[in-house]
């Protein structure tokens, strides 16, 4: 075993750096320092310099020098300087990286990885099936989201031909990977989830593609779902309906998302086949799920350690990479980040500091979650902790601390403090006492914010902040519009703002201005739009999701069904707004700023109801599972980040959901026995 | 502007092309926030762009993204794959065949 880790090892390490160290073509240029002076050399010996080649001869450059990787090289320029720039006195040396290459590279990269795994059956014969049909499913993506992919590899080519060289290498990779998987992952199947925490480390987004490693090996067990007859049914019908909706939904092909720090998991066009590609790739996903769920094994001890192992290193990397740029480069694609680590240990806006993560917030979650297993594990099973355990959540909560994630931090205090309470019997005997003291402050805050804001300030932040950030009186500049629309509300007159004859501002914001104003008010019951604005000042999201409503803007089908699996296009682009933001903002990504908002956007106001189902029933049905706070702490803080949109986070809640019923099943069988 | 945005990206909002022709001493300033692009021209020369507006200004004389080298790469790569595939395949149905003897 030891010996088959240590080859392991090596071909992980071959894989990594060979490719960095010999030129395709053989005549090798000589390589110097990177200054003013050899700019010129640099740009004019393009592809003929090994990265390997300028590491040797800059190890003590004084410059400020920055690796980035350039996709769209070709493959003789894999691993070689493809230029070289001085931007702010940085100098700025771009390796060729090309996709197709990396992404070969990546995937024997992975697979080495999965072999780690121990396994615990014998192989079965191969079944080709299931590797051909997946690997047409995924190159299909190709095609069907070619503006993404034809920016990011020079071979792009989209015409079904025998020489399409592109399309067949595509192709052929993604047959050998699933051939890796259908020989390898179902021996080690059962185990598999317990390793979940190891994806916010090997993150598997491939370089220059739209896609993610876990994606595909969740999909490979969703085929096998399917094939075998083990997938539910209803299930099924419920998904088609949808699938159904979905193709009736708004598709404007011109509108295309770049996909920024979410690519690998979300649609970049907005067109009929990108649509059907989601759909049915989030249908084996959803499929492969159901599947693990069944054949999986949570083991406590084993998925503690995959925490302690990955949130550690995830810190040390993220935090090497911000001081080394070499570092910050390989992270980038030994690891599949969805976007490079931060190059600085300084803090940036909102002093969150991301590192390794492309989400300062999902990243901040996973360190606090982290934190809690560990708590819950320790005091649950009187658990001892090791010395090098209590380094590692050293480090964890240094990460966490950094990430400034003060919704996680705080709603780990507060769930460590209900599990105290529970857990030990000389509080439990005040444990009403105690919350009903809690419940005092908690109430005498919130009548205390409402005093000091007043109740209708509070109740119609939301309406204020989507107000100022719709494209209500687009004619005015952004201060006149401020002032008209402070004056009306300061007359509590929204009647007359939001009636203006011809304004075009989304449907959303319509519709909440109309529950507001009375029309669906249940007596005795406060406006459901004044406790959503009221949740939203209490947890810092007035303004986030005043933008959210300003640009969703919904047709009746996609407000009931949304538009389709990951597709985001129409939230992004359809409605158009003024943001009420400084102009260097207004390029930024704006997300929705909850999981709940995202889901909408994704499966309407059904899909929702359908996952608060499963979340409230996952939680009532294993009240009495440890591991249900877990459940509630990734919960709560989804409602104000936007986490799902992370296939890292998507498993962790998957696990979380899935240890709560193992937990609840493994006390059945005591109990039976 | 199609063939810009498919080389540059998107154009940013309220950013315009300049007459540069009619202005020799123009400079281009570099964008931080712009991935440095390299453009080949037709006799296989080399600029890198370090701003949307720089990199907009050479696709509209020419210069294109794409380098026609005579090394087709992507070629190379799918022969290779063809024989790795057909090897991985012949040593599969080998391997099982000695199993079933």
């Amino acid at each position: 075993m030891k010996n088959k880790s240590l080859l392991i090892g090596l071909g992980i390490l071959l894989v990594i750096f060979l490719p960095f160290s010999i030129n395709n073509y053989g005549h090798n240029a000589e390589s110097f320092k990177v200054d003013q002076s050899s700019v010129g050399y640099y740009q004019s010996n393009t592809c003929d310099i090994t990265l390997l080649d300028v590491i040797s001869k800059n190890t003590n450059n004084e410059n400020d020098l920055i690796y980035n990787n350039n996709n769209y090289a070709g493959l003789e320029c894999y691993g070689t300087v493809t230029g070289l720039d001085v931007v702010n006195e940085k100098f700025i040396v771009s390796i060729g990286t090309n996709s197709s290459m990396a992404f070969l590279i990546q995937g024997i990269l992975w697979c080495l990885i999965i072999l780690l795994i121990k396994s615990n059956q014998k192989a079965q014969p191969t079944n080709y099936l299931i590797p051909i049909i997946l690997s047409f499913l995924f190159t299909f993506q190709h095609i069907a989201e070619s503006r993404f992919y034809n920016s990011s590899n020079i071979y792009h080519q989209t015409e079904i031909e025998i020489i399409n060289y592109y399309l067949i290498s595509t192709f052929l990779i993604y047959f050998l990977i699933f051939l890796f998987f259908e020989n390898n992952l179902p021996q080690r199947q059962e185990r598999l989830l317990n390793f979940v925490p190891y994806c916010f480390l090997v993150v598997g987004t491939f370089n220059g593609f739209n896609i993610n490693f876990y994606i595909l090996m969740v999909s490979y067990f969703g085929l096998k779902n399917v094939i075998e007859k083990q997938s539910n049914h209803l299930f099924n019908l419920v998904y088609g309906i949808f699938s159904v909706a979905w193709f009736f939904t708004n598709r404007e092909s011109v509108t295309y998302f770049d996909t920024d720090k979410i690519r690998g998991f979300i649609n970049s066009s907005n067109n009929p086949s990108s649509l059907l590609f989601w759909i049915l790739t989030f249908w084996l996903f959803l499929n492969g799920l159901n599947y693990l769920f069944k054949v999986g094994q949570f083991q406590k001890t084993l998925f503690k350690q995959s925490l302690l192992f990955s949130g550690s290193l995830i810190v040390i990397f993220g935090t090497f990479g911000s001081i080394f740029p070499l570092m910050n480069f390989f992270n980038f694609l030994i690891f599949g980040q969805n976007k490079r680590g931060i190059n600085t240990l300084s803090s940036i806006s909102g002093n969150t500091w991301r590192g390794f993560s492309s989400s300062a917030e999902s990243i901040g979650e996973f360190f606090a979650f982290i934190i809690l297993f560990l708590f819950i594990l320790k005091f649950n099973e009187k658990n001892k902790i090791k010395i090098h355990e209590i380094l590692f959540v050293g480090i964890i909560l240094f990460g966490l601390i950094r990430s400034n994630n003060f919704a996680a931090i705080l709603s780990t205090i507060l769930l460590l403090f209900v599990f105290i309470v529970y857990k030990f019997a000389f509080l439990n005997k005040f444990r009403y006492y105690i919350f009903f003291f809690i419940g005092f402050i908690l109430i005498s805050g919130m009548a205390f914010l409402i005093s000091r804001f007043t109740y209708e300030n509070l109740s119609t932040e939301l309406l204020y902040e989507s107000a100022l950030h719709s494209n209500l009186y687009e004619n005015v500049d952004n201060y006149s519009k401020t002032m008209l629309v402070d004056s009306f509300f300061n007359k509590s007159n929204l009647g007359t703002l939001f009636l203006i004859e011809n304004s075009d501002y989304s449907t959303s914001l319509r519709f909440l201005f109309k529950s507001f104003d009375g029309r669906f008010n249940i007596p005795f019951l406060p406006n459901f739009v004044a406790i959503l604005s009221l949740v939203s000042v209490l947890i810092n999201r007035s303004e986030m999701w005043g933008i959210f409503f300003a640009k969703y803007s919904p047709s009746t089908l996609e407000a009931w069904f949304g538009n389709g699996p990951l597709q985001m296009n129409n939230y992004l682009e359809k409605q158009k707004v003024r943001l009420d933001l400084p102009e260097s903002k207004l390029e930024s990504l704006f997300l929705p700023h909850s999981s709940i908002w995202d889901i909408m956007i994704f499966f309407g106001i059904f899909g929702l109801l359908i996952f608060l189902t499963i979340m409230f029933y996952s939680l009532y049905k294993n009240k009495k599972s440890v591991h249900v706070y877990l459940l509630v702490f990734l919960f709560i803080n989804l409602l104000k980040s936007d986490s799902l949109l992370y296939v890292n986070s998507v498993l962790l809640l998957f696990v979380s959901i899935f240890a709560t019923y193992k937990d609840n099943d493994e006390k059945k069988m005591f109990s039976n026995e | 502007m199609e063939n810009i945005e498919l080389i540059c990206g998107l154009k940013p909002i309220g950013v315009e092309i300049p007459n540069i022709e009619s202005n020799p001493n123009f400079i281009f300033e570099s964008d931080l926030n712009f991935a440095a692009k390299t453009l080949y021209d037709v006799e296989g020369n080399i600029i890198n762009v370090n701003s949307w507006i720089e990199c907009a200004h050479y696709v509209n004389g020419g210069w294109s993204n794409i380098l026609l080298t005579n090394f087709q790469g992507d070629k190379y790569l799918a022969i290779f794959l063809v024989c790795v595939t057909a090897l991985t395949i012949f040593s599969d149905f080998y391997k099982r065949k000695i199993k079933n003897n």
